[in-house]
C-alpha cells in the first residue's frame, strides 16, 4: 500500500478494501444497538409476563373452593376463565389438568393475550393478534383439600417462556 | 487514480456514508424512545406493586378482640369511591369507576375492645379494654400518638380517627368532620390502613396522576402520566346466609357467610330504621331472610354491574351518615385496567388506538405508544381465598 503522502493515490481496489473494513467496523457497532433493544424487549417481555402470569393465578385463586355448611367439599369445575369475558359454565374451573397442560395448548387451560394483555379468549390455535399464550395446570396434591396451581406464559411464535408461577390453594372453611 | 476510479470509489463511499447515517439515525431513534418506554414499564410496575399490595390485604380485621375475623362480616374493604376525612359517601357519591379504597386493619397489636366512649365534638375519649394480657391489666398496649386507628361495630358504622394520646386504658382520638355513630360496649378500636386509589388530574402534563390518599390529609402522587384507570368488580354470587354454630372442637367459624349478623332472637336494634330481628342484610319472616339475591347458579365470583353498587340496601341503614351498598360486601376479586403514556409529546402520534392523547411526533420510528396493564386481585381476607 502506498503511503498518506503518494502522488499516484489510492487504488480502486484499496478504496474497495477500506469501505469493507468501515462497513463491518459501523455493522459491529449496529449490532450493539440491536443488542441493547432485545435486551429492552426481554426485560418487559419477562415483565409482562409475570403480571399476566399473576393475573391468572389470582383468577385461580378466586374460584370457589371451600366446604360448605353442611361439610361437603364445593370445588368449581364449570368456570370457564380461558374465555373473554369469563362465563360461568362451559369450562373446567378448579378440575385437574392434563399432564401436557404446560406444553401444550390445551382448551380449559390456555388462553392468548394481546400486546396490551387484554385476554382473546382460549382455542387451540393462537388468534392473530395474539402475542403472548397463557397457560395453567391444576394438580391434587395429597388428597382433594390442597391443589398446586402453576402458569405460564410464552410469547406466540417461541417456546421460551416469558414467567412461570407457582402457588398452593389450601381448601377453605366456610 | 483514473476518472473512473474516482467515480467508482466515490459511489462506494456515498452507498457506504449513506447506509451509516442510516444506522445511526435508527440508532438515535432507538435510544431516545427505549429509556421511555423503559420508564412506561417501571411506571407500571410500581402501580402493579403498590396496588397489589394494598388490595391484597383488603379486608383483614383485628385478631385479638370480640370481633376477630374477617371485615367483611361488617364493612366492605374494597369500595369503589373515597373514603375517609374527605368522604364521596358524605357528598353522596357511591361510585366512580376510576376510584377504589381499600380497608385492613393492621398486623399489630394495636386492636382492643371499646368499654364506653365520650364524644367532647372534636376528639372522642375511650375506654378500651385491656389488651396487654395478665402482665398489665390495667392499660392498652400497641396504640401510639399519631396512629390512624377506626372505630367499628357490629352493625357495619365506621369512622377513621388520629390518636392524639394514649394513658393506661384512655385513648384520646381526633376526628375529622362529624361521626357518624357512637361506639360503646361491643365496638372496637384498631389501628387500620384505609387508603383510596383514583386518578387526579394533572395540568403539567395533561393527563392525570395515580395518588393514594391516605384516608386523612395526604394525597401522595404514586405514578404521572396516567391516561386511564379502570376498576372492576367480582363478588360471591352467593345470598348471605347465617351458618350453624361451630360444633365442638371446630375451627371458630364467622356467624355469616357475609354481612353483619341479623339481632339475635328477633330484637330490634334502636340505632338503625330496620325493623326487629333484621338489619342491612338479612329480613326477618321468622328467621333471617337475605335481602341480596343470587346472581345466577354459580359459586364462584362474578362481574358485579356498577349499578348494583350504588342502589342499596344500605348499611347500617338507608340514613346513616357512612352507609354503604351492602352489595360491597360481595366483593372477593378486584380488576385494575391501567394505562400509562409517554412523558414526552414528541413521542407521541395522534390520538387514536396507539395513543390515548395525540402528541407531536412527525415519525413512527419515534413513537412509544401507550402501555396497559391488567392487574387481578383476590384479596386474601375476603372470604374467597385462604
Amino acid at each position: 500500500m502506498r503511503s498518506l503522502g503518494s502522488p499516484r493515490g489510492f487504488s480502486l481496489i484499496e478504496v474497495t478494501v477500506a469501505a469493507a473494513v468501515l462497513a463491518g467496523a459501523v455493522l459491529s457497532a449496529a449490532q450493539l444497538f440491536a443488542v441493547a433493544t432485545a435486551a429492552t424487549v426481554d426485560a418487559r417481555t419477562a415483565g409482562e409476563g409475570t403480571v399476566l402470569a399473576w393475573q391468572k393465578l389470582e383468577q385461580l385463586r378466586s374460584l370457589a373452593f371451600t366446604i360448605d355448611e353442611a361439610g361437603q367439599p364445593i370445588t368449581d369445575t364449570t368456570t370457564d376463565i380461558a374465555a373473554a369475558p369469563e362465563r360461568t359454565f362451559g369450562g373446567t374451573g378448579l378440575s385437574p389438568s392434563p399432564v401436557w397442560a404446560l406444553t401444550r395448548d390445551t382448551p380449559g387451560y390456555v388462553d392468548y393475550l394481546d400486546a396490551r394483555g387484554v385476554s382473546l379468549g382460549g382455542g387451540v390455535q393462537p388468534p392473530d393478534a395474539a402475542r403472548y399464550r397463557r397457560r395453567w395446570a391444576i394438580e391434587a396434591l395429597g388428597g382433594p383439600n390442597l391443589l398446586v396451581l402453576r402458569v405460564r406464559v410464552v410469547p406466540v411464535g417461541g417456546e421460551v417462556e416469558a414467567a412461570r408461577v407457582v402457588s398452593l390453594r389450601a381448601r377453605r372453611l366456610p | 487514480m483514473s476518472l473512473a476510479e474516482l467515480l467508482v470509489a466515490s459511489g462506494i463511499m456515498l452507498t457506504l456514508t449513506g447506509a451509516v447515517g442510516s444506522v445511526l439515525v435508527r440508532a438515535q431513534f432507538s435510544f431516545r424512545v427505549q429509556p421511555e418506554v423503559a420508564d412506561m414499564q417501571q411506571r407500571l410496575r410500581v402501580a402493579a406493586s403498590t396496588f397489589g399490595r394494598d388490595l391484597l390485604m383488603a379486608g383483614a380485621g383485628p385478631a385479638f378482640t370480640a370481633q376477630a375475623g374477617s371485615l367483611v362480616q361488617q364493612l366492605p374493604g374494597v369500595a369503589p369511591y373515597r373514603r375517609g376525612q374527605i368522604d364521596d359517601v358524605r357528598a353522596g357519591v357511591f361510585y366512580r369507576p376510576d376510584t377504589v379504597s381499600v380497608l385492613y386493619v393492621s398486623t399489630t397489636r394495636a386492636e382492643a375492645d371499646i368499654e364506653r366512649t365520650i364524644d367532647t365534638g372534636r376528639e372522642l375519649l375511650v375506654d378500651a379494654a385491656p389488651n396487654c394480657g395478665a402482665l398489665a391489666h390495667e392499660r392498652v398496649c400497641g396504640f401510639t400518638t399519631g396512629m390512624r386507628v377506626a372505630f367499628f361495630d357490629a352493625r357495619g358504622a365506621f369512622d377513621l380517627g388520629t390518636v392524639t394520646r394514649v394513658a393506661g386504658n384512655q385513648l384520646t382520638v381526633l376526628y375529622g368532620g362529624a361521626l357518624s355513630s357512637s361506639y360503646n360496649g361491643g365496638a372496637v378500636v384498631a389501628e387500620v390502613v384505609a387508603v383510596t386509589y383514583y386518578l387526579r388530574p394533572d395540568g403539567v402534563s395533561g393527563a392525570s396522576q395515580l395518588v393514594r390518599y391516605d384516608g386523612f390529609l395526604t394525597d401522595r402522587p404514586v405514578v404521572d402520566n396516567v391516561v386511564g384507570m379502570q376498576v372492576e368488580y367480582f363478588g360471591d354470587p352467593r345470598p348471605p346466609r347465617v351458618l350453624p354454630a361451630a360444633a365442638p372442637g371446630d375451627p371458630v367459624r364467622p356467624i355469616t357467610s357475609y354481612g353483619p349478623a341479623p339481632p339475635a332472637g328477633s330484637a330490634d336494634d334502636p340505632r338503625d330504621l330496620w325493623g326487629a330481628g333484621e338489619n342491612c342484610v338479612f329480613a326477618d319472616a321468622g328467621g333471617p331472610v337475605p335481602r341480596l339475591g343470587a346472581l345466577g347458579g354459580g359459586v364462584s365470583p362474578v362481574p358485579l354491574d356498577p349499578a348494583r353498587l350504588r342502589d342499596g340496601p344500605w348499611c347500617p341503614d338507608a340514613v346513616h351518615p357512612a352507609r354503604f351498598d351492602a352489595d360491597l360486601l360481595r366483593i372477593r376479586r378486584v380488576r385494575v385496567r391501567l394505562r400509562v403514556q409517554v412523558a414526552v409529546a414528541a413521542m407521541r402520534g395522534p390520538a387514536g388506538r396507539l395513543f390515548a392523547k395525540g402528541g407531536i411526533a412527525t415519525s413512527a420510528e419515534l413513537f412509544a405508544p401507550d402501555q396497559q396493564i391488567v392487574l387481578d386481585v383476590t384479596p386474601r381476607n375476603l372470604g374467597g381465598a385462604p
